[in-house]
């Protein structure tokens, strides 16, 4: 939410609370593992960004999140070129399993690009 | 019924009297092989037993039982006194015979293996009486309609009823009746005229001779309601059908065409009538109980023993169709019997919290309904629902909407009534019949109807129609004062108008009319009509104070022939003969006459005697009882009547007080909540001193509690507290309320100002100083463990300002919760252990303990079998499902919310949200968006009749729709299910935390988000916290601060 709204410094500053709220909320352990993919990825670190995308895909697809399996993936997909088709294939497998057309538009268009 | 009164005084020298009667003779069938079958011993008290029941059943009509001859009775209508009506009373009795004989029959079947049968004949014709026999109590009349009567008895089928011609003819506008039978009898040269008495027609008309017409201007609106018939029955779907006009209109006589007709129908309907109270305005579900009463075979009077017996048969037969569970039969049982205020011991009710037992009737009469409808065609009435309070319409709504078969409800109201039908029409679509006055032409038919006048001046006429604007009653009551005041005369059968029909003033108004009517009565007549009105609508002589027995039957025989009032085919109390005002102005206009002073004490002496009437049963009228002793002492000028008798005044005031507190509890037991406040604010009135002011705010209290209006029942519950000080009776009131008090306050959408937590934790100390007993220990523990919740809430419910932290260690308020939890373990009170546990989770999860939480959360599935509400359960059932989904066990968040739902399906609305939202979250997030959508219908429909609540699953439920319409590429209709102003307080955000932001995302609106977000944000830290939560997990749910 804040990465989408470029509200980097608020991430960064509300970040250790989240990472705090996992024990509690499950899904808040993936959700601040891309929150930081984000925040690396706004710094320049790619392949911190990469690693901590890969652990937040992994989280969401354990909890079987799958909506977000597929937003991480995409996301994922633009940090790891040579992943990317695979990676995408994947989230449009999802979003069209889940009837999302925008986000099956958008990728369609991203895999019609690449 | 003319040609009865005119033959019924003729004497002879020798004393005798010759005189118009109706004989009843009947007899036990197969009486000889019962004696072989019975010790003689045992046949006696059998016999005795059915003779004394039907003897009161003739006694009750005004029958005088002339002798018995072996088995048989005979009994005679029209000695010593004979009455206009004699015919239809022997007919009435005869019927209510066989309805009692069924009444004796399960008796004797379960005491002596036997059941009798009984055939009555009945015949009118002149008799010859000794009129010095008569003098001393015995009648012995003579003559052939006395053997005819015998002969059709022994012509009639067992349990059946056959009737001589004359009586058919002068009964035949009352009753039903077979086709004509020539009957050949012994002693008679030719076939005798008789037919079959099938039943009486409701509250027929026993006005006036000739004063009678066939429904004018009614006939489209009677095929109307008719075809409904056929359609429930078509369908074997249930309709509600409300019949709206202004008093007078003709919505009863509609309904009782409706009656003759569908009962006319080949199979039979099933008719069950009832009347919304206006006493006190409305006494809650009377009518619902006049239902029940009268499917079951119950009366105020009878034994009490004996009516739960035959409540239990009359609806174990009726659910028998059903496949309903024996504890779901068992619930439905006790729930109707709560609705009709009928004590049945054992009920698993009485453990319930009001809301429960509310929903616990909501699903009792719909099933009732639907065992009725099972067995055939069943129309349900309610008169005068505009005096019907909102759990009434909501009870008559789910009739509607949850039972199943051929069940038309047809209800009758006033025109306001539909700008407040509201609780009716959230749950059930309503077929509206208007009626409209009547035109010039259907007034005119009307008149001519009612009474074929010769020379009555036309300018007469147009007045006559002109005033009555269309109003059929306002017609009928012109006619009946133009009788009284002897414009109008009968001469050999037809009615003539005198020469002072040309000067004749008409009042202007249908009450001027009235009262002028009632203002013109002999005085004797005018004081029992105004006692009468005391009473109510329906009344019984027995209650009428001031007028001898003797006195009773000859004025209302009078009040009943001028059209004021009706006895009624049958009544509520078995041996008293039941009478109705004709109409509800007429009873209005008497009671405004009666003189201020009077009518207090006249109050006073009926609440009296209904007590002593109904002795142990004394709840079933409690309300009605309240209602006359409060207007014995709060009435309009009420002191005249006690100037000289303080002490009797104070006396009656505590009754006043005692019962409208009883009367309060009992409503808010079934969750007539608005009748309980209205009750309770009016003892609150009567009370005198400290103590009673605390008793009565305590109650109040507690009816604001089960309505869920936080902030009144805090304030009642500290006054509560602050009148017992005063009193000086702290140690019994005051740890109740503390706990309740605390027990309300962690119910945060209940308050429209959240509590002041200090304050609060002073009274819990306060409580707890104070308590002596175990249980309330119990409880004020767990509240004082609770208090983190309050504390919580009560900085969420800041929209801006510093937050107010919790004074107390977590360590403290665990250690509380332990205790309360011990105490409660030991002497087995699940529901504080559950709330025990409530507050440790809440403990747990403020403080970090994270496994500790999902511990406590196992426990409390492990236990929810033991809470004895469904409300509980479920309420446990949503706490675990959000427990699992915060847990990441999605799948197993998702199967327990979506048992939870099972479950709250019959809750309020707000219990289904939260369960539709436990399972709508785990489901968004595990793409099972299909669901999302199927259940977030229900949950928005939920909504809409919950209202404006702040609670994070209510408001939760359709930000997951919306979020799922717009990643689906429907983002105007998740912005027109959602609209964004609906979200504009700081409370209304926080509320809903993540799922706004998820929205907000999910449409793509980056200002809305930001808005929001600063809103969440903002100078509280916990409300940053839960920002940071819900900005970067785009969780839902649980708001709390972040460890």
């Amino acid at each position: 939410m804040l990465a989408w709204l470029g509200a980097w410094d608020r991430l960064r500053e509300l970040l250790p609370r989240l990472r705090g709220y996992s024990a509690a909320v499950a899904l808040a352990g993936p959700a601040a593992d891309r929150a930081a993919a984000r925040l690396a990825q706004a710094d320049g670190d790619l392949g911190e960004a990469t690693r901590l995308m890969d652990a937040a895909l992994a989280g969401f697809a354990r909890l079987e999140a799958i909506f977000d399996v597929a937003r991480t993936a995409e996301a994922l997909a633009d940090l790891d070129r040579s992943r990317a088709a695979a990676l995408r294939y994947e989230a449009l497998a999802i979003y069209e399993r889940l009837g999302a057309a925008p986000h099956r538009d958008r990728i369609r268009a991203a895999v019609g690009d690449a | 019924m003319r040609e009865l009164r005119r033959g019924a005084a003729s004497t002879n020298a020798a004393g005798e009297e010759r005189k118009l009667v109706t004989i009843l003779f009947a007899d036990v069938t197969s009486s000889t092989e019962l004696g072989d079958q019975l010790d003689p011993e045992r046949l006696r008290i059998l016999l005795q037993q059915y003779f004394a029941a039907m003897s009161a059943v003739i006694g009750s009509w005004g029958g005088t039982i002339e002798k018995y001859i072996g088995d048989a009775i005979m009994a005679v209508f029209g000695v010593p006194q004979a009455r206009e009506d004699d015919a239809a009373r022997a007919l009435h009795s005869a019927l209510e015979m066989l309805e009692r004989l069924e009444a004796v029959n399960r008796e004797l079947l379960e005491r002596h293996g036997v059941k009798l049968r009984v055939r009555i004949g009945v015949n009118s014709g002149e008799v010859i009486a000794p009129i010095a026999a008569a003098e001393a109590g015995q009648f012995l009349v003579s003559g052939d309609a006395v053997n005819v009567a015998a002969r059709l008895e022994q012509a009639a089928e067992p349990n059946t009823i056959v009737v001589g011609e004359r009586t058919y003819l002068a009964a035949r506008h009352a009753f039903t009746f077979g086709e004509p039978m020539a009957l050949e009898l012994r002693g008679k040269p030719r076939p005798v005229a008789a037919r079959t008495l099938l039943g009486a027609l409701p509250e027929a008309e026993r006005g006036l001779p000739g004063l009678q017409a066939s429904m004018v201007g009614r006939d489209r609106e009677l095929v109307s309601l008719l075809s409904v018939l056929d359609d429930a029955v078509e369908t074997g779907q249930p309709r509600l059908v409300v019949i709206y006009g202004p008093a007078g209109i003709g919505k009863s006589r509609l309904v009782r065409e409706l009656v003759g007709a569908a009962e006319a129908r080949p199979g039979g309907v099933r008719i069950l009538r009832g009347r919304c109270l206006a006493a006190g305005h409305g006494i809650t579900f009377w009518a619902l109980g006049e239902w029940l009463r009268a499917a079951c075979d119950i009366s105020l009077q009878d034994p009490v023993e004996l009516d739960r017996e035959r409540l239990r048969d009359g609806v174990n037969a009726t659910l028998a169709a059903l496949t309903l569970t024996p504890p779901e039969a068992e619930e439905t049982l006790h729930a109707l019997a709560t609705t009709a205020n009928i004590d049945l011991p054992g009920s698993p009710l009485d453990a319930l919290p009001p809301r429960d037992v509310a929903e616990a009737m909501a699903r009792a009469w719909p099933r009732f309904a639907a065992g009725l409808a099972a067995r055939e065609p069943t129309v349900l009435i309610v008169e005068d629902l505009h005096w019907a309070d909102d759990q009434m319409l909501e009870l008559l709504g789910h009739v509607a909407k949850r039972a199943r078969g051929p069940i038309v409800l047809v209800t009758t109201a006033r025109p306001e009534f539909a700008e407040m039908q509201a609780a009716l029409a959230a749950n059930a679509e309503a077929i509206s019949i208007s009626l409209r006055p009547l035109t010039d032409l259907q007034s005119r038919e009307l008149v001519d109807e009612l009474l074929n006048v010769e020379q009555l001046p036309e300018q007469l006429r147009a007045e006559i129609l002109a005033r009555a604007e269309g109003n059929p009653f306002f017609v009928e009551e012109i006619l009946r004062r133009l009788i009284d005041e002897a414009v109008l005369v009968r001469r050999d059968e037809r009615w003539v108008a005198t020469s002072a029909a040309a000067e004749v003033k008409l009042p202007d108004s249908i009450q001027a009319l009235l009262a002028a009517r009632i203002d013109g009565l002999p005085g004797a007549e005018k004081r029992l009509l105004q006692e009468a009105a005391v009473v109510g609508r329906v009344f019984w002589p027995a209650a009428l104070l001031g007028v001898t027995d003797g006195e009773h039957r000859t004025l209302l025989d009078s009040l009943e022939r001028r059209g004021l009032v009706v006895a009624r085919p049958t009544s509520t109390l078995p041996g008293q003969t039941e009478y109705l005002f004709r109409h509800a102005l007429i009873r209005d206009v008497a009671y405004a006459s009666v003189p201020r002073a009077r009518r207090a004490s006249a109050h006073a002496d009926v609440a009296e005697w209904m007590e002593r009437l109904t002795g142990e049963r004394i709840d079933e009228v409690g309300e009605l009882l309240a209602y006359h002793y409060r207007s014995a002492v709060a009435g309009e000028d009420a002191d005249l009547a006690w100037v000289t008798d303080p002490a009797r005044r104070e006396a009656i005031r505590r009754r006043a007080l005692e019962t409208l507190l009883h009367a309060g509890a009992d409503a808010r037991r079934r969750y007539a909540t608005g009748r309980a406040v209205a009750l309770h604010e009016q003892a609150l009135d009567l009370a005198d001193g400290p103590g009673e002011r605390a008793r009565v705010l305590e109650e109040l209290g507690d009816d604001h509690d089960a309505r869920f209006r936080g902030d009144e029942a805090l304030d009642a519950y500290q006054r509560a507290i602050d009148a017992a000080r005063e009193a000086g009776t702290t140690s019994s009131v005051v740890p109740r309320a503390a706990a309740k008090a605390a027990g309300i306050a962690q119910r945060f959408g209940a308050f429209r100002v959240q509590p002041d937590p200090a304050r609060l934790e002073e009274l819990v100390d306060e409580g707890l100083e104070t308590v002596t007993e175990e249980p309330l220990r119990a409880r004020l523990l767990a509240s004082r463990a609770s208090m983190v919740q309050v504390w919580m809430g009560s900085r969420l419910g800041r929209e801006s300002g510093a937050s107010a932290a919790d004074p107390m260690s977590a360590e403290y308020r665990i250690a509380a919760a332990d205790e309360a939890l011990r105490i409660a373990a030991r002497l087995d009170l699940p529901e504080i252990e559950s709330a025990a546990a409530e507050a440790l989770m809440a403990l747990y999860w403020a403080n970090g303990r994270y496994d500790d939480y999902q511990t406590v959360v196992k426990g409390q599935l492990d236990r929810v079998s033991r809470l004895p509400s469904e409300r509980q359960r479920a309420q446990v059932r949503f706490a675990a499902a959000m427990a699992q989904s915060e847990r990441g066990a999605l799948r197993d968040g998702l199967a327990t919310g979506l048992a939870g739902l099972e479950m709250a399906r019959s809750l309020s609305p707000h219990e289904m949200m939260h369960a539709s939202f436990s399972a709508m979250l785990p489901a968004f997030h595990l793409g099972e968006w299909d669901r999302v959508q199927e259940l977030f219908g229900p949950h928005l429909e939920a909504e809409r009749r919950e209202g404006d609540v702040l609670c994070s699953a209510v408001r939760g439920g359709p930000l997951l729709g919306a979020c799922v319409l717009a990643h689906r590429g429907d983002t105007d209709g998740a912005r027109r299910l959602v609209p964004p102003e609906s979200y504009t307080s700081q409370r209304a955000a926080a509320a809903t935390g993540g799922c706004l932001l998820r929205y907000a995302e999910a449409i793509g609106d980056r200002a809305m988000a930001e808005a929001w977000l600063e809103k969440l944000a903002g100078p509280s830290d916990s409300l940053a916290d839960c920002a940071a939560e819900v900005a970067c997990a785009g969780m839902a749910g649980r708001l709390g601060p972040a460890p």
